[in-house]
């Protein structure tokens, strides 16, 4: 299984300060905190992302449903209304989604478990440098 | 000069040792008074004229070691036999009999001027009571060692019933009080592991009484209860109902005796000796004994209740720092962002001062948010530490309060409908609006963590008879009537602990926080119905 070895936490890539435009990804936040939803959201439009956002699983998945198909989701676990874990367990299974790159962004110890736990492909420990959600977007195809 | 000759019988009756004469055919020729009692008859009269071998005839004798010692090797027999003196210590018990005597025993040959009036003379002094001291200090010397030998207490206990068994009583029961949840009954030795089901069975079907009997006399007066003779009528009030009566009948309780376990001034726990088989009675140097064994035992519970506490602090601590950072990551990634974006924005070499000031603005609030989650750590801190919390009071509207909370809680949880039932004009208070918050913030948490299925959070807030009050009701899961104080021990949040909110200030922190303004937090629930959490405050 590829998911030990290659989930890691983020590192910053030389160049990734780089925007070109033609890697522009679909990214999805997940996130309950109102402020950090607003502050990935403008850095990844800023690195030339489309964005949608969320605040709870049942508004990301209310989101997907609309027909709007992301390649990357940042999502946090710890969320009142439908959670991280459950959300994660839903988008794999919608057919389409399940190569969607899951990155999980969260401030608890065990992040590193607990995303692993999830199949996730990476995961982002708050508070991190903005940059590196680019780095993720980009890692998605 | 009196003739002393004719009142030497008198003048040995009164000595407190044992002597006797025996000739050469070994008939006893004198025996003292003390000497007649040791050997267990009325008076020397009766036994002039017996020999020696019928005296002994009656008795078990071992040695120093409890082995069989063979009558040709007694003090007086060695005599008899060829030696001039000869001592000994001798231990012996009546036959049929479970209590062992001691004595040394020495023996020497008086020569006659013919080898039939050679007379050997006999000094026995008893020494059971020095023996028995010796037993029960290594007996509290084993007891001791074997509690110091783990915390377990409820391991240590067991065996310490089992210890005193035969030594101090036939049977021995260990009984431990658990703060509000009652008495437990942790031991039940018996000295005839033929009667191991009767233990089982009092064990089982007849619980520690707290209402009535023994143990509950003990807990009342404080001090050991000794029950020397247990007459068939003292048992017959003794036992809760006819089959508990059988049971006591076939355990053949003789003599009983609870004292307590004490461990700095507090009783935590029973020990319970009966005496049955044996049919010893209690003494009042039992009881003395029963007193320090109760004693080690119950500062052994104690040591181990400590350490628990301890134990479990450190656990609740490490917890409370693992909860405590996640909180804080949260508002601090949102500053780092915030700085992030605009430092971004600069290096633009056009800044938009629009969007700048607007994080700024962010970071502003999201550090008076970082300010109070630091706050309210400290509290629970202190809280925790059984210490009071500085109250900063100040003119507050109950209301105004209520309605911002609730403002804030509506976009978290869409699935509850959040109702404000208050008068126009709110009551208003000396009150510390910081804490106040913290505890209305607590229990609308709960309501809403409680109640997962959605439904209405109702925040009733009004004024009644001086009393202003704030009730958080939900249609949520309920508390079993149970728990409904537990709920309020700092314990209890501890085994809550873990979760998301896990450093605010917890149900007991917040009734302390009310409490300190002089008010009281109380809950009134139905199980599957919802419950109701309500602060009233003076006004």
């Amino acid at each position: 299984m590829g998911a030990q070895t290659t989930l890691r936490e983020a590192v910053s890539l030389p160049g990734s300060e780089l925007e070109d435009a033609t890697h522009a990804m679909n990214a999805m936040v997940v996130e309950d905190d109102a402020a950090l939803r607003s502050i990935y959201g403008d850095a990844l439009r800023e690195f030339g992302h489309e964005v949608r956002t969320a605040r709870d699983g049942q508004a990301a998945l209310e989101i997907l449903d609309s027909g709007w198909t992301p390649e990357v989701v940042f999502l946090d676990l710890r969320m009142p209304g439908m959670d991280g874990w459950e959300f994660a367990r839903r988008l794999r299974s919608k057919p389409g989604l399940d190569g969607a790159r899951l990155v999980v962004v969260a401030a608890h110890v065990h992040i590193d478990r607990e995303a692993r736990e999830l199949g996730a492909d990476a995961w982002l420990q708050k508070p991190f440098d903005l940059a590196r959600l680019d780095e993720q977007a980009r890692q998605a195809r | 000069m009196t003739d002393l000759d004719g009142r030497l019988p008198e003048i040995l009756d009164s000595v407190a040792g044992g002597v006797t004469v025996l000739d050469r055919s070994g008939t006893l020729r004198f025996a003292n008074d003390t000497a007649a009692r040791l050997l267990g008859l009325g008076s020397a009269s009766e036994v002039i004229g017996k020999s020696g071998a019928e005296l002994t005839s009656g008795f078990e004798l071992l040695d120093a070691d409890g082995k069989p010692l063979p009558e040709e090797q007694l003090p007086t027999r060695r005599v008899l036999f060829g030696e001039d003196v000869a001592e000994a210590m001798v231990r012996f018990r009546r036959r049929g009999s479970t209590h062992d005597r001691f004595s040394t025993i020495r023996a020497r040959l008086l020569r006659g001027e013919r080898a039939e009036d050679d007379l050997v003379v006999t000094a026995f002094t008893d020494i059971s009571s020095l023996k028995r001291s010796e037993a029960r200090l290594r007996f509290i010397a084993e007891a001791s060692a074997i509690l110091g030998e783990s915390v377990d207490y409820a391991a240590t206990l067991s065996r310490v019933a089992e210890i005193c068994v035969p030594q101090l009583a036939d049977w021995c029961v260990v009984d431990v009080l658990e703060g509000t949840a009652g008495i437990h009954r942790l031991a039940v030795a018996n000295v005839d592991p033929q009667k191991s089901a009767l233990a089982e069975e009092m064990r089982s079907r007849w619980p520690p009484d707290l209402e009535s009997g023994a143990i509950h006399r003990m807990l009342q007066e404080r001090r050991p209860v000794h029950l020397a003779d247990m007459t068939p009528d003292l048992l017959a009030a003794a036992a809760r109902d006819d089959e508990h009566l059988a049971l006591l009948r076939r355990i053949g309780i003789r003599s009983v005796l609870v004292v307590p376990m004490l461990a700095r001034g507090e009783i935590v726990g029973a020990l319970s000796l009966l005496q049955a088989e044996s049919e010893r009675r209690f003494g009042r140097e039992d009881i003395e004994l029963s007193e320090e064994l109760g004693r080690r035992a119950g500062e052994a519970v104690d040591v181990a209740r400590l350490l628990f506490e301890a134990r479990e602090i450190a656990r609740n601590r490490d917890e409370f720092l693992a909860v405590a950072s996640h909180d804080m990551r949260t508002p601090l990634a949102a500053v780092r962002g915030y700085a992030q974006l605009g430092r971004r924005q600069i290096a633009t070499g056009e800044p938009d001062l629009v969007k700048l000031d607007g994080w700024l603005a962010e970071i502003d609030g999201v550090v008076g948010r970082l300010d109070k989650l630091v706050g309210e750590m400290l509290d629970t801190s202190l809280i925790h530490g059984g210490r009071d919390v500085p109250l900063k009071t100040t003119r507050t509207d109950l209301r105004q309060l209520g309605e911002e909370l609730l403002e804030r809680l509506r976009p978290l949880s869409p699935q509850h409908r959040f109702v404000l039932d208050a008068p126009e004009q709110g009551p208003a208070g000396e009150w510390d609006p910081d804490r106040l918050e913290r505890v209305l913030q607590n229990l609308l948490d709960n309501a809403i963590k409680f109640s997962p299925d959605g439904g209405e959070i109702r925040l009733r807030i009004g004024a009644e008879d001086e009393i202003a009050y704030a009730a958080v009701s939900d249609q949520g899961v309920g508390i079993p009537a149970a728990e409904r104080e537990l709920i309020f021990s700092a314990r209890y949040r501890g085994m809550n602990a873990g979760g998301i909110t896990g450093t605010g200030i917890g149900l007991a922190g917040s009734r302390r926080l009310v409490e300190q303004m002089g008010g009281m937090l109380t809950v009134d629930s139905r199980v599957g119905a919802g419950s109701t959490f309500s602060v009233r405050l003076p006004l």
